[in-house]
């Protein structure tokens, strides 16, 4: 393995995040080529907690925009403080010289994610986070920023950054992205982790938690996912049950324990009268 | 980025750019979309990895060319026969399969199997054509037709309130656009501006069934489907015959020129419509809100399981907020919806319609079908 990847890993490692090769040759890749990374997968497999990770490898800080519909340009890249314009319109009209373009400048404006991950310093960790939430007419409006790392501002001009941040998106694909924002960026398909993969996280998490108890908890959650349920146990999930478990001082999973806890795992009604039906052993018997 | 120097670049031998260069093309032909940007970027990923470990630059690559979990599925068996290092791994062509399956089991160890289910003594509908699969074609001639019937439709749905909405029963000031006109004027507020009801684009949901048996109306279902992806809507298509396949980036993208067999993969012959929306309701439940129009394009002839019919529909009419099923066979003269799946659906649907050309769609649209009932 490439030993800045390999040390790539180790310090993700060190800061609670289990990258496989493929996905820490990847990270480095787009550091290395400053390139946006595009992180797709099931909900809960870890693709916001790698900005967080990474962003905490390099000591800077991580800059998030959480897309859903409706977001737009005033709250993505930038807006004006139209209070402020308008007292200082109406004092330079009282004093007889009204200066329009003096408006739109740097004292007017109001930083929004985008624009402040350009401008910061040192280079922050900018999360695009759920980007497949946003309209399609906010990937058109990412494309320039993604591509050349620049947003231009009508009134004012273009700004770069003679930095660039280190840019991760999200999606859980409730929708197709365009071709355009894939082209843009390094792709990678973030998938559940293996047992072991999963086993190791977990210990890493809930490090009091018993290796027996790991292995029970790793075995029920992939039992889980073949299921065909509504909304399959991510890692999340599988962390939050192992606290659950600690915090009951449970020493092996059982009836009465999953019943209590079962609300770590399952998150939909109709997930849990499945899993009723199936019966609770399912979890624990071989 | 994509600029490479010469310095970086001269550190490579002639043979590996050449083998990179070349790498694009052969993956064109095998339906990736790579071009130069991809080559100069795998070129540059080069220069930062250990070329001696070919699972890296594997990795490395996977990354830059792939852009969907299917193309992420397939890349390390196509990787692996361009540069000939080791025997395709059989295992690996398991991948190539509909993207809506590849969601969350993408690794060979965790891919589950569809399972195999035998259905006896219920003959659920049968049609001479039934097992035939076909590539999607539009129909040019048609097309400017349809866009402007379906414009229509969708001003005529029910739109969810957009996020500028105050449903407190008194007008909100907005105070950006006043100010905005005030300075126009210097800065004094001659008028102020009300928040306006800005609804939300429609969201539907076009699910096509492609079996044999709905050949003949083929190409106007595919124009129908284009037509959507072209008007102010939140749309996502579906194509199904056994499986279900998300193409909404596919019919957009080549809507006019028509959809080849390889760009549909995992589809088989025959239909299960009750299987198909099981599919929907569970990979994609996140589209399937109060607001969704979904609307159903299929004859209705259904080989799989009643019960799974029956319980798809009642699910599909709990979550969405209107469902139309179009069938193009309701306009032949002396049919009668009583094959099992149709007589198993109707109950859930709210608009039933025949569509299946210009004059049937303007009938349609003239008559609100896509609006919900008062």
């Amino acid at each position: 393995m490439n030993e800045q990847v390999r040390r790539l890993q180790e310090e993700l490692h060190r800061s609670h995040y289990v990258a496989e090769e493929g996905l820490a040759t990847v990270v480095h890749l787009a550091q290395r080529l400053a390139r946006p990374l595009l992180l797709e997968g099931p909900a809960g497999v870890g693709k916001t907690a790698l900005a967080k990770a990474l962003a905490a490898v390099r000591s800077v800080n991580l800059v998030r925009l959480q897309c859903y519909e409706g977001l737009d340009a005033s709250q993505a890249l930038y807006d004006w403080d139209y209070p402020k314009q308008l007292l200082t319109a109406r004092t330079a009209f009282t004093d007889g010289a009204v200066k329009q373009e003096a408006l739109y400048s740097e004292a007017f404006l109001i930083e929004r994610p985008l624009l402040r991950a350009l401008r910061e310093r040192p280079a922050p960790v900018l999360l695009i986070d759920e980007v497949d939430r946003a309209d399609e007419e906010f990937e058109a409006l990412l494309l320039e920023f993604l591509s050349e790392f620049q947003i231009t501002i009508p009134e004012m001009g273009t700004f770069r950054a003679s930095e660039p941040p280190i840019v991760i998106l999200t999606s859980n694909r409730t929708r197709d992205l365009s071709d355009a924002l894939r082209r843009r960026c390094l792709y990678f398909w973030v998938d559940y982790p293996t047992f072991e993969q999963e086993a190791a996280i977990i210990s890493l998490h809930v490090p009091q938690i018993a290796p027996n108890l790991v292995k029970q908890i790793v075995f029920s959650v992939r039992r889980l996912r073949k299921l065909s349920l509504l909304k399959p146990p991510g890692l999340a999930e599988s962390i939050d049950f192992a606290q659950a478990l600690t915090e009951l001082g449970a020493q092996e999973l059982n009836e009465e324990v999953i019943r209590h806890t079962l609300g770590c795992l399952l998150k939909t009604q109709e997930d849990m009268d499945l899993l009723k039906e199936r019966g609770f052993d399912l979890l624990w018997n071989t | 980025m994509e600029h490479i120097t010469a310095g970086e670049i001269g550190r490579l031998t002639g043979s590996i750019v050449r083998q990179v260069a070349d790498f694009a093309p052969w993956l064109r032909k095998r339906g990736f979309r790579a071009g130069v940007p991809e080559t100069l970027t795998a070129l540059a990923a080069l220069t930062e990895l250990n070329l001696a470990s070919i699972d890296e630059v594997c990795s490395a690559f996977r990354s830059i060319y792939a852009r969907t979990p299917a193309e992420w599925g397939i890349f390390p068996t196509l990787f692996e026969q361009y540069f000939g290092i080791r025997e395709a791994r059989l295992e690996e062509k398991r991948r190539l399969q509909p993207e809506d399956l590849m969601g969350g089991t993408g690794s060979g160890e965790n891919a589950e199997r569809p399972p195999l289910e035998i259905t006896q003594g219920i003959l659920a509908g049968y049609h001479p054509n039934d097992g035939e699969r076909f590539a999607l074609r539009a129909d040019g001639q048609v097309l400017k037709d349809v866009v402007k019937l379906t414009q229509l439709a969708v001003r005529t749905m029910d739109a969810p309130r957009g996020r500028k909405w105050q449903s407190r029963g008194r007008e909100k000031i907005d105070l950006r656009q006043t100010i905005r006109s005030a300075l126009r004027q210097s800065g004094e507020p001659f008028e102020l501006k009300m928040r306006q009801r800005s609804p939300d684009k429609p969201r539907i949901v076009l699910v096509m069934d492609i079996s044999g048996s709905m050949k003949p109306y083929a190409p106007f279902i595919t124009s129908l489907a284009w037509s959507f992806t072209r008007v102010r809507a939140r749309t996502q298509i579906f194509l199904f015959s056994t499986r279900l396949l998300r193409v909404t980036s596919l019919i957009a993208r080549k809507g006019l020129s028509g959809i080849p067999y390889s760009d549909l993969p995992g589809l088989r012959g025959g239909t299960r419509i009750g299987d198909a929306l099981a599919q929907l309701l569970h990979r994609y439940s996140s589209l399937l809100q109060r607001h969704t129009c979904v609307i159903i394009i299929s004859d209705g002839f259904d080989a799989g399981h009643p019960e799974q019919m029956h319980v798809s529909m009642r699910d599909l009419a709990d979550r969405v907020g209107r469902i139309v099923w179009i069938n193009p066979l309701l306009g032949e003269p002396g049919y009668e919806p009583t094959s099992v799946g149709m007589s198993i659906a109707l109950p859930y649907i709210d608009a039933f319609v025949d569509v299946h050309d210009v004059t049937t769609w303007k009938k349609a649209v003239h008559s609100g079908v896509l609006r919900a009932a008062p």
